[in-house]
């Protein structure tokens, strides 16, 4: 009776230490695959979004958020081109590099965009250029170039006046992240450099971060004319709908040419 | 936002299918421009919102978006041209309620009334300036429609001229139009009703603004990648647990 109940009281114990160990694996499993699940994209944070979509124009001036940095790095000598300017944006030209990089810069001619460098979040891309399908919205990047940033090529190219529009996808099929995964991390004050095809590199400094329900994009907002260069970089986020097999919103990043 | 007022809803269906059909006017010979503007609040209305127009020659399309007017009670709006092409200051000492600005006031701004938007397919020259009963009666709409216009509007669109005001203020606070002054307009409305809202200058757009969001998403992050793991996990804690819960009642047992 002893050596049976002794026998099963071994036994138990292993059986109980065997319980316990699988316990502990499958937890640690469980939490290690929640762990390492891949994170929604970022949303723009509420200090990053504008005022409203209706705001009259942006004169709120953001040259205090890190325009500093913009000054300091200005070593391309393109500043020295002081050709015709109809505004008062003589007095930018002309200021050592010290100044605050005012937003008033000199609208530069026409050259289509090759390549996008969003260093805040480590995006480099090269651009292809795409316009709209038939229904009038804008074509998206596909196929091989699924995971390259875009531009529009009805838009402005950078650094003319008016808003270069760029755009680039949140994810790929199965949720594999993609170009602009990250674009709603972006703060004010971050920067975008784009390269053209004569040579010249643009910077714009980001000075809103906004999200939109897709039925409701302020398309006056985001497309609508600007006097200087600007910037719109584009991509989806919010919650994804299944049954629609999409995004339900739009990431916009409002970007003003500071340098170029 | 509401996508569509009661009074548009109530549109009849020939309205309704000229609107749909509004994107078809790319294709149109003539050169398309798009205008755009932003609308400043006039009168403390406690409005905003915006006008995108696209004219093909004589077609225009509109879109003109409204947030946050007088609930229940119509808004007169139009394109006026002429003037200095410009809104007036928002601060301009009027003849209205308490220094209010009247539509009069600030016609050398904005000019006359060229185009009525109207609704219910109804009339759009400034005839139908006043046809309040075709007009939005929400303070927070969409309005969206295509139709003709005169040559010489059509020619002042095309050099991106056009203000488009949007009208009816409740300036007492009364929840309609009313009050002693009656309008510069048409002395059978309150001034109330006529006064103008909103106001934005239309500015020539720099692209074709592509229509709608962008499909810039390809599929959902939403947990599904570590199913396996986490299911395999789950499943080997669940045996664990059950395990030993049996072994402690066969201890017990015995």
């Amino acid at each position: 009776m002893s050596l049976e109940s002794n026998s099963r009281g071994r036994g138990g114990f292993a059986l109980t230490a065997l319980a316990v160990l699988a316990l502990l694996v499958g937890v640690v499993l469980v939490g290690f695959g929640l762990g390492t699940q891949r994170p929604d994209p970022p949303s723009p944070t509420e200090a990053a979004a504008g005022p409203s979509p209706t705001a009259d124009d942006d004169t709120s001036d953001d040259s205090d958020a890190g325009s500093g940095d913009g000054a300091s790095e200005d070593t391309s000598g393109s500043t020295a081109e002081a050709e015709a300017s109809p505004t008062a944006t003589e007095s930018a030209t002309a200021e050592p590099s010290e100044s605050e990089a005012e937003p008033t810069v000199q609208a530069l001619d026409p050259s289509e965009p090759v390549e996008v460098r969003i260093p805040s979040i480590s995006v480099t891309s090269p651009l292809h250029a795409l316009g709209l399908t038939d229904d009038g919205t804008l074509e998206v990047p596909s196929g091989d170039r699924y995971h390259e940033a875009a531009w529009y090529d009805g838009s402005p190219t950078p650094g003319e006046a008016g808003p270069t529009v760029i755009e680039g996808h949140v994810t790929g099929a199965g949720g594999v992240e993609s170009i602009f995964f990250d674009l709603g991390a972006l703060e004010p004050g971050d920067t975008a450099e784009v390269d053209r095809e004569d040579g010249r590199t643009v910077i714009f400094e980001v000075y809103r971060v906004d999200q939109f329900a897709k039925d409701e994009f302020p398309t006056v907002d985001v497309y609508g004319p600007t006097s200087e260069p600007e910037l719109r970089l584009i991509t989806c986020g919010g919650e994804f709908d299944e049954a629609a097999g999409s995004h339900e919103d739009n990431t916009v990043v409002y970007a003003r040419m500071v340098e170029g | 936002m509401k996508k569509l007022t009661t009074t548009m809803a109530a549109l009849a269906a020939p309205a309704l299918l000229a609107v749909s059909a509004a994107p078809a006017l790319a294709a149109h010979e003539n050169q398309t421009v798009e205008l755009m503007t932003e609308f400043t609040e006039l009168n403390d209305s406690g409005g905003s919102g915006n006008a995108w127009a696209k004219v093909t020659g004589n077609e225009v399309w509109i879109k003109v978006e409204v947030q946050g007017l007088l609930e229940g009670n119509p808004h007169a709006q139009h394109i006026h041209i002429g003037g200095a092409g410009e809104c007036p200051d928002p601060n301009m000492e009027g003849s209205g309620f308490e220094g209010a600005i009247r539509t009069t006031d600030a016609i050398d701004s904005y000019g006359a009334v060229r185009v009525s938007l109207t609704g219910n397919d109804a009339d759009t020259s400034e005839a139908a300036a006043l046809d309040v009963a075709n007009f939005p009666a929400d303070g927070t709409y969409t309005y969206e429609r295509t139709f003709e216009v005169p040559n010489e509007v059509g020619q002042a669109l095309h050099r991106g001229e056009g203000v488009v005001v949007i009208h009816g203020v409740d300036h007492n606070g009364s929840g309609e139009y009313d009050g002693e002054q009656m309008s510069d307009l048409d002395d059978s409305l309150p001034s109330e009703a006529t006064d103008p809202a909103l106001c934005g200058a239309f500015e020539m757009g720099q692209m074709s603004a592509p229509g709608g969001g962008v499909a810039t998403g390809g599929g959902s992050t939403a947990g599904t990648e570590n199913a396996g793991l986490i299911a395999g996990g789950a499943l080997l804690a669940a045996a664990g647990a059950g395990a030993f819960a049996l072994n402690q009642r066969r201890r017990t047992d015995s």
